[in-house]
């Protein structure tokens, strides 16, 4: 699997924070769309196709496990990484329960999170592009 | 549950919601250090413009570190209301670290809590932590009423009628019949004023357009 092939959607309202994530993973040759809240995430993934999406839990309007609701919705295949903070980890476990691929606390280890995209495009590794 | 157990309740959710932020600060600064490191491995042969990215970084790195400090300062300032029983409250600045401690809370119910400046704002002795228990119960009590989704302005009132706070939201839709029977059937406006009557306040509902709560001081407590 070529990274440069992987299109990844980045949903969290702190704009640094996923700007920058986005840029460490371009420079790994991932590809990156990001949205600062659960509404406009979901309109993107309705417009485009995506193969993994990133969604913080704690976002103001659209909350994190509301957003990753809809999104199974719209793509039941999609795979969803949620980020969540240390004391947010039964919402995590939630998330999962309703159809996220796992969860990571923030801050994140990029090694981390590239293994869990990893795991998560394996996973369902028929359907992603070759 | 009595106003001081309850009192810990609410610090918990005000120290759970700051420390959210916190995290998300030293989230940015982690992945900005991260971001570094990718380029200083790149190296300057790969990257001809290095320097101008990662002076980019460090400004960033900057700005959270400010906005940290503004956190941990504010939350410390909040714990520390906890010293004394009786202390002196400026109503502008107890209501102003509230305001900026909590607004991730209300952001997420989809409201904004908005500080309206103030020049002279009128300090007095109380309880610093009931008091901003009954802040916090006041914008509770607003941001829950079904169909007010405007944002809610905290106003210091000073004036030859009295001291106090008012806050209110202009939602010209909401029927004020409407609002008051939700704030009057509200279980956090009748512990408003259980407290208020404990602490020598005077809470009132504002029923006409801007609706919203009003808290004065009692002209019998030591105003300045």
């Amino acid at each position: 699997m070529k990274n440069q092939k992987i299109k990844i959607l980045l949903i969290d309202d702190e704009e640094e924070f996923i700007s920058t994530l986005a840029e460490r993973l371009e420079l790994r040759e991932y590809l990156c769309k990001t949205a600062g809240d659960g509404q406009s995430g979901i309109q993107m993934v309705e417009k485009e196709p995506f193969d993994i999406a990133i969604v913080d839990l704690m976002m103001p309007g659209l909350n994190g496990l509301d957003t990753l609701r809809q999104i199974k919705e719209i793509n039941p295949d999609l795979p969803v990484i949620l980020l969540t903070g240390h004391g947010s980890t039964k919402d995590g476990m939630e998330g999962m329960r309703i159809g996220a691929f796992d969860f990571l606390i923030k801050p994140l280890d990029i090694y981390a999170l590239i293994d869990k995209i990893k795991l998560a495009l394996a996973a369902k590794a028929p359907q992603v592009k070759s | 549950m009595n106003d001081r157990d309850d009192a810990a309740a609410f610090f918990g959710k005000v120290t759970a919601s700051t420390t959210h932020e916190l995290q998300n600060v030293l989230a940015i600064i982690k992945e900005n250090a991260g971001l570094m490191e990718d380029f200083i491995q790149m190296g300057p042969d790969n990257l001809p413009d290095l320097l101008e990215r990662v002076t980019r970084c460090l400004g960033k790195i900057k700005e959270q570190s400010y906005r940290g400090v503004d956190l941990t300062s504010g939350l410390n300032g909040f714990a520390h209301t906890t010293d004394r029983l009786l202390a002196p409250v400026n109503i502008y600045e107890i209501a102003k670290r509230l305001i900026f401690l909590t607004k991730r809370v209300f952001l997420q119910k989809g409201q904004k809590i908005v500080l309206i400046d103030c020049k002279n704002p009128p300090s007095f002795e109380t309880d610093p932590v009931l008091f901003q228990k009954i802040l916090w119960h006041s914008l509770e009590c607003l941001v829950e009423i079904p169909e007010q989704k405007s944002d809610i302005r905290v106003t210091i009132v000073n004036s030859d009628a009295g001291k106090g706070i008012d806050l209110c939201f202009e939602n010209p839709t909401l029927d004020t019949a409407y609002f008051n029977r939700q704030l009057q059937e509200s279980a956090k406006w009748m512990d408003i004023q259980t407290i208020c009557k404990e602490m020598n306040l005077t809470p009132s509902p504002l029923a006409q357009a801007p609706m919203g709560i009003r808290i004065m001081v009692e002209r019998t407590l030591s105003i300045q």
